[in-house]
C-alpha cells in the first residue's frame, strides 16, 4: 500500500513553507539542550534499548537529491546537521548553530556554530555548509531541483571561520528560519568526490553504498533496507545531547493491517501513522497509548481551474462550483470516513498555522436545495432521467480519485450521493497516484483534459508552500488545478518578501478570499495526525517529526 | 522417432512463447501513462533541458523500436539493463530477493503437495464417509479463499506468535545470534506467507487427486487387484495411485510456474522481500528495466514448468510416446 503522496510532497515542501509561528526571525537564537530536560510522568528514565517504529511509508532514498517520500526527509534531519529546529514550544532554537545574528537590512545572517565531527572523526565545519548550499544554488535547475527552494533569494555562503557561517540573501525574507529548518548539511569530504560532470554524480550516489552512512546526527545509519528495515544507531561524535536508545529500528510494512497487528503483537514500540478507523481498537488495549495532535493535512475536491480546457467549461463558473460546495456534506465525511478524528474547513491554510488562516473563510452548510435553486437560476434544467443539461449536454462526469490517498473512495461515495440531489452524476476513476497526477497535467501539463479530481495538501506552520500551488509558476510542479491568476501570483510575491508581519497576514488573509471566490478547490476536512506507542515508552513529541531531532532523541523507556 | 518430434515440437513451442512474452513485457508497461521521470518523481520543477538530460540517460529519448531492439541486444548478452530507480544492474536488484522467494515457496509447494495428495487419496478412498466430505469441504473453502485475505487472517490469527513481516527479526544482530538462531528466526518469519500459499494450492491440488483416484479406483483392473486379495494400501498406493499420477504431475508442474507469480500477492500481505514485492514496487515507479527483468523471471518459470509437465508427460504416458 502506497502512502498518502502528499503527504510526502509536502513535507518535500517544506522547503518553500514555512515560516515561524511568531515572526521572531530576527531575533538571536540560544540554543538550549534538548532531550533530557524533559520531567517523566510514567516513571524513571530507562537508557538504552531499540526503539521500534512501524510505518506503512519508505525510505525511499538516503540521497537528499533525489528522495521524496517524508520517512527520507525524517532520517535527514537526524542524519545531518541543520541550522536552526523548533522548539517543544514551538519557537526557535539551535541545532547546530549555538546563536546567530541578523545584519540591520536583514540581509546578511550570521551563525556560530557548535564544534563538532562527522561520524568518521573528520572535523565538522562551516566550509561543509558553504560547499551544501553552494553546490544546491549552482545546480538549482538540475540536479538539485529538490533542495534549491530552501535556499531562495541567497546570494553567497561563506565561513570566515570554520565555526561561523555568514548567508546573505539578494532582498530581504520573511521567512528565513523556516527555510534554513530544512537545509540539510552534507558531508563535503564524502560528496564533493561523486560529483561528476555537472552535478549528475549527485543524484547517482546512494550513500548507503558504504555503511555506516557518514553523518553528525544523533544516529547513523547502519543498515538501509527502505522495503524492510532501516536501522539507525547513536552516533558518540554528536554535537548535541545524546538519544536515550542505543538504536532506531524503522520498519516498513506493505499493509496497515499488517503494521497494527504487529503491534498488537508486540513487535513494535511506536506506530508512525494510525489509520483513523483503528483508533478504537488501539485505545481499548491498555499497553498502548494513542495519541492525536492537530496536523496541517486538508483533503480537498478539485476543479481544473484552466480557463483554456475546452469540455465542460461549466466547470469554470464560480456559481456551479458554488452549488457543488452545498451538495458536499463535511460533517458526514468527518464521521464516516474519519470516525470523527477530522473537522470540515474551508480555507487550504489550516487552522493549527494560527494567524494565518483567515477566519473569514468558512465552510458552506449541506444544503442541496440551495445548490439546485443556484443551478435552476444558471438555466441548466434537468432532462427526462433527471440529469441536468448544461451548454447542450448532460452535466456527468469523472472525477480522478488517486488511490494512495487515505480514506478517498468513502469520500468519494459521499460526494457522489450529493452531487445526486443536484441532478449531477459522477464516476471515479481510480488511478495510481503517479497515474492520477500525470491525469490531472494531461496533457503535457497543460491541464487541459480533467474536470475534476480529489486529493490532499500537507502543508507547514508558514502558509507559504499551500499559497504555492495556486500559482503559474507550478505549471507542471506542484500545481493540481491548473489554476493561475496574475493577480493572485504578485500577491504571492509580495508576502515572500514582507517582513512585517502583520502586514504579511493582512496579504495572505487577500489571498485567501481570492482563493474561496475562484474556488479551484473546496476544502472538505482537516484531519489529525494520530500516532500510538506502547506504555512503556515516554518522551514522544509526534508534533515536532521532521521539525526537530527532539522525536528521535528523546523517546526513552520507563520502568 | 515420434519421441524426438514430440520434444522438439515442444522446445520450439516454448522458445517462441518466451519471445512473445519478452515482446508483451516491453510494449505492456510502456502502454500504462507516465513514466520514470514523473513529476511525482524525480523531475519536479526542473527544467525541459534537465528533463530531456534525464530522458537520455535512461535511454527514453529514443524511439520505441530502437528501445526494443536495445532491449533485446541486451538480453541476448544476458544483459538485463540498468533500474531506473536505483542506477544499479537489474540482476542484482532481482538476485536476492529471488534467493528470498524460492524458499518461502518452496515450503508452501511442498506442504501443498503433501496434504493435497494425501486429504486426495484419502476422500477417494473413503468416498462418500465422513472423511470425504471434510477433506472436500476444507480442499473447496481454501481453493476459493483469495489468496491475500486469507494471508490476512492468518495474519490476525496468530497476532503476537508468529511474526508478521519481513524475512527476519531485524533486530536479531543485537542479541549476538548463533547461527541456529538465525536460522530458526528465517524459518518462523516464513511459516506464515508459506502457509498462505500452501493451504491455498492444497485445496486445487486435493480436489483434482480426489478425482484423479476415483477415477482410477473405478477400474477393472482394480476390481481384479481386489479380487487376488491384495492389502488395501498395496490397491490403493501401488495399483490406483501410480495410474492417477499422470495428471496430478502435469498440475503440480504447472502451478509450479503460477506460484512464483502467486508470490506477488502474499509478499504484499507479509512485506516479503521477495521477487513478487519488487516487482508491485517497480510498478509503481514505472521501473520499466526491473519490471520487464522480473516478468522475464516470471515468464520463463511458467514457460519452463510446462515444458518440463509436457517431457513428463512424455515419459510418464506411454500413449505418446508409442
Amino acid at each position: 500500500m502506497t502512502k498518502r503522496v502528499l503527504w510526502f510532497l509536502a513535507l518535500l515542501a517544506l522547503v518553500v513553507a514555512a515560516a515561524s509561528c511568531g515572526g521572531d526571525d530576527d531575533e538571536d537564537g540560544t540554543a538550549t539542550g534538548t532531550g533530557t530536560t524533559e520531567t517523566d510522568e510514567g516513571g524513571n528514565v530507562v537508557e538504552g534499548g531499540i526503539l521500534r517504529i512501524g510505518t506503512t511509508g519508505e525510505i525511499d532514498s538516503l540521497n537528499p537529491f533525489v528522495a521524496f517520500n517524508s520517512e527520507s526527509y525524517q532520517a535527514f534531519v537526524i542524519m545531518y546537521p541543520l541550522l536552526v529546529q523548533y522548539s517543544p514550544e514551538f519557537e526557535w532554537e539551535g541545532d547546530w548553530a549555538e546563536s546567530w545574528e541578523t545584519s540591520e537590512d536583514g540581509l546578511t545572517w550570521t551563525f556560530n556554530l557548535r564544534p563538532g565531527e562527522w561520524s568518521d572523526g573528520t572535523p565538522l565545519t562551516a566550509e561543509d555548509a558553504v560547499w551544501t548550499g553552494e553546490t544546491v544554488l549552482k545546480y538549482a535547475k538540475g540536479p538539485t531541483s529538490i533542495l534549491a527552494p530552501f535556499l531562495a533569494n541567497v546570494e553567497t555562503l561563506s565561513a570566515p571561520d570554520p565555526q561561523t557561517l555568514v548567508v546573505t540573501y539578494s532582498t530581504p525574507v520573511g521567512n528565513v528560519l523556516p527555510q534554513l529548518q530544512q537545509f540539510f548539511i552534507l558531508p563535503k569530504h564524502i560528496w564533493e568526490p561523486k560529483m561528476g560532470n555537472d552535478g549528475k554524480g549527485l543524484k547517482a550516489f546512494n550513500p548507503q553504498d558504504e555503511l555506516p552512512v557518514v553523518g553528525a546526527g544523533p544516529f547513523v545509519v547502519t543498515q538501509f533496507d527502505g522495503k524492510g528495515t532501516t536501522i539507525f544507531e547513536k552516533n558518540p561524535t554528536y554535537y548535541g545531547p545524546a538519544p536515550h536508545v542505543d538504536a532506531v529500528g524503522y520498519q516498513h510494512f506493505e499493509n496497515e493491517d499488517a503494521l497494527l497487528t504487529a503491534f498488537q503483537g508486540g513487535e513494535l514500540d511506536f506506530v508512525e501513522e494510525v489509520p483513523p478507523n483503528a483508533v478504537g481498537t488501539l485505545e481499548a488495549n491498555d499497553e498502548l497509548v494513542v495519541n492525536k495532535v492537530d496536523s496541517t493535512q486538508i483533503n480537498n475536491f478539485i476543479f481544473n481551474s484552466n480557463p483554456k480546457k475546452p469540455e465542460n467549461t461549466e466547470l469554470l463558473e464560480p456559481q456551479v462550483r458554488e452549488a457543488f460546495e452545498y451538495a458536499i456534506n463535511r460533517d458526514e465525511i468527518a464521521e464516516v470516513v474519519w470516525g470523527g478524528n477530522a473537522r470540515p474547513v474551508a480555507s487550504i491554510v489550516a487552522p493549527i498555522t494560527g494567524m494565518w488562516m483567515n477566519p473569514e473563510i468558512q465552510p458552506l452548510p449541506y444544503d442541496p436545495d440551495e445548490g439546485n435553486r443556484i443551478l435552476d437560476e444558471l438555466g441548466y434544467a434537468r432532462g427526462s432521467d433527471g440529469i441536468r443539461v448544461a451548454n447542450g449536454h448532460k452535466m456527468e462526469y469523472e472525477i480522478i480519485t488517486p488511490t494512495g490517498v487515505q480514506g478517498i473512495q468513502r469520500t468519494f461515495e459521499i460526494v457522489q450521493k450529493g452531487f445526486d440531489e443536484l441532478g449531477v452524476k459522477v464516476t471515479p476513476n481510480a488511478l495510481d497516484d503517479t497515474t492520477a497526477f500525470e491525469a490531472i497535467g494531461a496533457p503535457d501539463w497543460q491541464y487541459l483534459d480533467f474536470d475534476m479530481s480529489m486529493w490532499s495538501w500537507v502543508g507547514y506552520l508558514d502558509p507559504d508552500f499551500v499559497l504555492s500551488v495556486l500559482t503559474c509558476d507550478q505549471y507542471g510542479g506542484w500545481s493540481d488545478t491548473g489554476y493561475c491568476n496574475p493577480e493572485y501570483d504578485d500577491l504571492y510575491k509580495e508576502q515572500g518578501i514582507t517582513v512585517d508581519q502583520e502586514a504579511r497576514k493582512e496579504i495572505v488573509w487577500e489571498m485567501q478570499d481570492i482563493m474561496q471566490a475562484d474556488r479551484p478547490y473546496i476544502q472538505l476536512v482537516v484531519v489529525d495526525y494520530i500516532t500510538a506507542w506502547r506504555n512503556n515508552w515516554d518522551g514522544f513529541h509526534p508534533d515536532l517529526i521532521a521539525y526537530s531531532k527532539l522525536p528521535w532523541t528523546d523517546p526513552h523507556q520507563v520502568e | 522417432m515420434r519421441g524426438a518430434d514430440y520434444v522438439l515440437k515442444r522446445t520450439v513451442f516454448a522458445i517462441i512463447t518466451v519471445f512473445v512474452a519478452l515482446t508483451l513485457n516491453f510494449v505492456l508497461f510502456r502502454a500504462a501513462p507516465g513514466d520514470a521521470t514523473s513529476s511525482l518523481r524525480g523531475c519536479r520543477n526542473c527544467t525541459p533541458e534537465f528533463r530531456d538530460a534525464l530522458y537520455a540517460e535512461l535511454g527514453l529519448d529514443k524511439s520505441k523500436l530502437e528501445q526494443y531492439w536495445i532491449y533485446l541486444q541486451g538480453l541476448a548478452q544476458g544483459d538485463l539493463g540498468l533500474s531506473f530507480v536505483s542506477r544499479q544492474p537489474v540482476w542484482d536488484e532481482l538476485r536476492d530477493p529471488i534467493l528470498n522467494t524460492l524458499p518461502m515457496v518452496g515450503l508452501g509447494y511442498l506442504f501443498s503437495i503433501v496434504f493435497g495428495i494425501l486429504v486426495g487419496v484419502i476422500a477417494a478412498w473413503r468416498r462418500g464417509t465422513f472423511a470425504d466430505w471434510g477433506g472436500l469441504l476444507s480442499a473447496l473453502v481454501f481453493y476459493s479463499l483469495p489468496t491475500q485475505w486469507l494471508g490476512l487472517m492468518l495474519l490476525i490469527l496468530f497476532s503476537g506468535v508468529l511474526p508478521s513481516s519481513g524475512i527476519s527479526d531485524p533486530f536479531i544482530e543485537f542479541t549476538d545470534p548463533s547461527t541456529w538462531e538465525v536460522i530458526l528466526d528465517r524459518l518462523e518469519h516464513m511459516i506464515l506467507p508459506s502457509l498462505t500459499l500452501g493451504l491455498v494450492l492444497y485445496g486445487e491440488y486435493a480436489l483434482i487427486v480426489r478425482s484423479s483416484m476415483l477415477e482410477t479406483l473405478g477400474e477393472d483392473y482394480i476390481l481384479t487387484a481386489r479380487a487376488k486379495g491384495l492389502a488395501n494400501w498395496a490397491i490403493v498406493w501401488k495399483h490406483a495411485f501410480r495410474n492417477a499420477l499422470l495428471p496430478i504431475v502435469t498440475l503440480v508442474a504447472l502451478t509450479l510456474g503460477y506460484v512464483v507469480a502467486g508470490a506477488i500477492l502474499v509478499e504484499a500481505v507479509f512485506s516479503y522481500p521477495g521477487i513478487g514485492l519488487v516487482t508491485y514496487e517497480a510498478i509503481f515507479s514505472r521501473d520499466y528495466p526491473v519490471l520487464q527483468g522480473a516478468f522475464l523471471i516470471l515468464t520463463l518459470s511458467v514457460v519452463v514448468a510446462n515444458y518440463i509437465a509436457d517431457l513428463l508427460y512424455f515419459r510418464l504416458d506411454p500413449r505418446i510416446s508409442a
